[in-house]
């Protein structure tokens, strides 16, 4: 049985670097450890572009391995593509003086003891299952977003979570930025009056032509990619133009394939949606109705499942409305640049990674928020970046900022518009119950079956 | 106040424009104040026996290719001199020189001539002035002190285009819009604090344009590759029009009419006309046959009034329908530098310095009066204002025909 659950060892990995955390902030260290021996030990379970993008053959310092190593040592490396396996390994020995343990299978990493930390940036349908089992196995989780492929798979994520106390935080680090903890305590401190309406600017997926079945590379255990997505044959085409390299159904434009991700509508509305829900202050609730006003497919649909296997699948226009309960609004939309805009009845502001603009902004410069304003929002820490919020959170074993039930809720918004996509039609939502009402066919994209062998077990 | 009393003022305000005399009109800001490339003046004349005109005075302003601007009788322009690029406030009634402010700049004539491409905005007690490096100049428009300087490049952090900035400074309510950057960036004009950026891409020539009746109020800026409308509080894109030119070289200012905007660039780019909604613009024609290189069209009882053509290989002056595109007449071998339109007459500068005077006509081209006004190439357009035509240079002889009946 290739899925057997390991328990075992569940609370019990962490305790050697826990004691050392303890003294740590005896002796009032914001973070870090006190010497080589107590950091963390981490096993890296998918090491694509968001891991680190030198491990996909790229010379960049993109993703998010060189933060995190400076805070720990990957001492396990894990990827269903042995190429990139190969120079995961060699990066992570360079950084460590030791060579990783590596291995194609993950579970490998689950058993390992010495291993305090996973982090998990595999495609998106792998995310519930991984982060799951480990958390199950004692680990701290630090998982890349969007969080999951569906809304059921957040409701176990954040059920697991609570009972195995495990931290875990999503890797959506604007809730780290700066620009957009200003923007939740100018809200929280009334400067935009009553907030109605958060408008999500996320963009749009992108097109391909039919990609014709094709030979995975040598180096890819293709069915194990697939996890537990229902099996189908690969897919690339190279570009022809200087624009693209290629399309495929694999590594990173897995993002544009509905069976294993969200398109835009996670990928950046992981982002976006989580800091609207936020400031909308809807993080332990949802909405009650989702309306798709304008989507378009590149591919047809039929009762939600794309009817051209040979093309990318995901929303490349859309406009999609959520309304909670008291009215207040969450707008999705790929147009309108990128970032979010707060609009309430005192104020506007827009925020986005580069600029925190409006009127009640301009205003701070007379009116300043109180001193511990940003503190307050951040959870009661000091600023710091995501992967030290994360690490201090794995010694003060309160939550992270990025903690999982409040991504779940945001992530819940963000797949709901997805299923109204799919099935163009708008949906009500009972956000107690967490089910769709009153549309089965609907309901039972909330869930979706795995693959026999990739099931998950709680 | 409440909003009937608001709604009178604001009538009562109309009434007050309409009845005041149209014959003066201070052409204070880039295109006009209309910002349309238009002077409501008609009663002035161009009744030049054996043509030649009267020249009120001549100036030398140095090189460049700026536009002027007026303001309670005074002449605003830039110009490169020695080194540096001086703004020249000029009286307007006998040419001498009010006051003068300079700069460190480079002529960086690669490609061209060189010297300053940017018209100074006269607000009030204030002058807007932006050098192609991206530094902006707030100076007292009485004496030429400077209030503050900024360099909006270096607080944006953004790449120059590569001629340098070119458009004229844009003041909205208490804030200046900047051409610079992918999407532009706004400045308070009171200390030339930085508001917002944009992205650090290549910005375009053009001057941004206020997007009518936009709630809340938005604006377009021509970047590198396209027109991007934004809102002027926060910065926030509302939707961006792809429009790639060779050189990234987007110069003319977007024209917008009755909820349809025209588009147009030269290097063989040509134009289009779109209909502006709440969503992204909705292309309704395009065309290659109006290619406004870097003088913008102008707008005149439903027909566009422009240069079609690259400058070097010489342009082509022509009318074309506003609703379909249709061209309506075509004059090929007048070598137009530049044009100006008033009282219902174009005034065309000529690159060798000849001003011709035709009906604004869908017609025909049919000049009723021609003079030869300034040696040299002029590139830059014409301006009328109070009564007077100025006509510049590039090597900086500015001129000032006197058209008062």
């Amino acid at each position: 049985m290739p899925n057997q659950l390991h328990r075992r060892q569940a609370m019990q990995a962490t305790l050697a670097w826990a004691g050392a955390a303890v003294l740590a902030n005896r002796t009032e260290r914001a973070h870090g450890f006190l010497n080589a021996n107590d950091r963390p030990r981490i096993g890296a379970v998918g090491t694509g572009s968001r891991w680190y993008q030198k491990a996909t053959g790229v010379d960049s310092q993109y993703g998010s391995a060189p933060s995190m190593r400076q805070l720990g040592d990957y001492t396990a490396i894990c990827d269903a593509d042995a190429y990139r396996v190969g120079l995961a390994s060699g990066i992570a020995k360079e950084w460590s003086g030791a060579a990783p343990k590596a291995s194609a299978d993950y579970r490998a990493i689950l058993d390992d003891k010495e291993i305090d930390i996973v982090h998990i940036s595999t495609p998106d349908h792998w995310h519930a299952k991984i982060a799951i089992e480990a958390m199950l196995a004692g680990k701290d989780v630090y998982c890349e977003k969007p969080m999951t492929l569906t809304i059921e798979e957040g409701r176990l994520m954040s059920k697991v979570c609570k009972e195995t106390k495990r931290v875990c935080q999503i890797g959506t680090q604007q809730r780290s930025n700066p620009k957009f903890i200003q923007a939740i305590a100018l809200i929280r401190a009334g400067r935009l009056g009553d907030v109605k309406k958060a408008t999500c600017s996320i963009g749009g997926a992108p097109t391909s032509p039919e990609l014709p079945i094709a030979e995975p590379p040598k180096t890819l255990d293709w069915n194990l990619w697939q996890g537990p997505a229902a099996e189908t044959p690969f897919r690339y085409l190279a570009g022809s133009n200087g624009e693209t390299k290629s399309w495929s159904r694999g590594h990173y434009e897995f993002r544009w394939w509905y069976e294993y991700s969200g398109g835009k509508l996670t990928d950046w509305g992981a982002h976006h949606c989580d800091i609207a829900t936020w400031g909308l202050g809807k993080t332990e609730t949802g909405p009650v109705s989702v309306d798709p006003v304008m989507v378009e497919h590149p591919v047809e649909f039929k009762d939600g499942y794309p009817i051209d296997e040979s093309r990318y699948n995901t929303a490349t226009k859309f406009l999609i409305n959520s309304t909670f309960a008291d009215g207040k609004e969450i707008e999705l939309r790929h147009d309108q640049g990128n970032g979010i805009l707060f609009e309430g009845t005192k104020g506007r502001i827009f925020v986005n990674r580069g600029r925190l603009t409006g009127t009640p902004v301009d205003d701070l410069k007379g009116n300043p928020l109180p001193a511990d304003a940003l503190k307050s929002v951040y959870k009661d820490r000091e600023l710091t970046d995501h992967f030290r919020n994360f690490m201090i959170a794995c010694q003060d074993r309160n939550d992270p900022i990025s903690d999982v039930h409040s991504h779940h809720r945001a992530l819940t918004t963000c797949h709901l518009a997805g299923i109204a996509a799919r099935m163009g039609r708008k949906l009500k939502w009972d956000p107690k119950a967490e089910k769709i009402v009153g549309d089965e066919q609907a309901q039972a994209l909330v869930d979706r079956e795995r693959r026999k062998g990739f099931e998950i077990e709680v | 106040m409440n909003t009937l009393v608001r709604r009178a003022v604001l009538s009562l305000t109309i009434v007050a424009f309409l009845l005041t005399p149209l014959s003066a009109e201070d052409w204070f800001r880039w295109r006009g104040p209309n910002l349309d490339g238009i002077s409501s003046e008609s009663d002035w004349d161009c009744d030049w026996p054996e043509g030649k005109a009267v020249i009120a005075w001549r100036a030398s302003v140095g090189i460049g290719y700026s536009s002027v601007v007026i303001a309670d009788g005074r002449v605003f322009t830039i110009g490169h001199v020695d080194g540096h690029d001086v703004v020249h406030a000029i009286h307007e009634s006998d040419g001498t020189i009010a006051w003068r402010f300079q700069y460190p700049a480079t002529l960086d004539d690669r490609d061209f001539e060189g010297g300053p491409t940017s018209t100074p905005t006269v607000d009030g007690e204030q002058v807007y002035v932006l050098s192609r490096a991206g530094e902006l100049f707030c100076l007292n428009v009485g004496t030429g002190e400077s209030i503050w300087q900024q360099s909006v490049a270096e607080q944006a952090d953004v790449r120059l285009p590569g001629w340098g900035c070119s458009a004229a400074p844009l003041v909205v309510g208490d804030r200046l819009l900047v051409n610079l950057g992918a999407a532009g960036a706004v400045v308070d004009k009171k200390t030339g604090e930085l508001i917002w950026s944009s992205e650090d891409r290549e910005s375009g020539y053009a001057t941004p344009v206020v997007m009518p009746d936009s709630n809340p109020p938005a604006a377009i800026f021509a970047s590198g590759k396209a027109y991007v409308a934004v809102e002027i509080e926060t910065g926030r894109q509302l939707w961006s029009e792809r429009w790639l030119t060779s050189f990234n070289c987007n110069a003319a200012d977007p024209i917008i009419s009755e909820r349809r905007m025209f588009l147009s660039s030269g290097y063989n780019r040509g134009a289009a006309l779109f209909e502006l909604g709440k969503e992204a613009p909705k292309l309704i024609w395009k065309s290659k046959e109006m290619k406004n290189q870097i003088h913008g069209s102008i707008l005149y009882e439903g027909c566009l009034y422009g240069l079609d053509g690259d400058m070097e290989a010489g342009a082509r002056l022509r009318c074309m329908d506003w609703k379909t595109g249709e061209v309506r007449w075509s004059e090929d071998d007048l070598q137009p530098g530049g044009m100006t339109l008033a009282g219902g007459r174009l005034i065309l500068l000529t690159e060798s310095g000849e001003l011709l005077v035709a009906p604004a006509d869908a017609e025909v081209w049919r000049p009723i009066a021609e003079t030869k006004v300034v040696e040299g190439k002029c590139w830059t357009g014409p301006v009328l204002s109070n009564g007077r035509i100025y006509v510049r240079s590039i090597q900086g002889e500015l001129v000032c025909i006197d058209c008062r009946s």
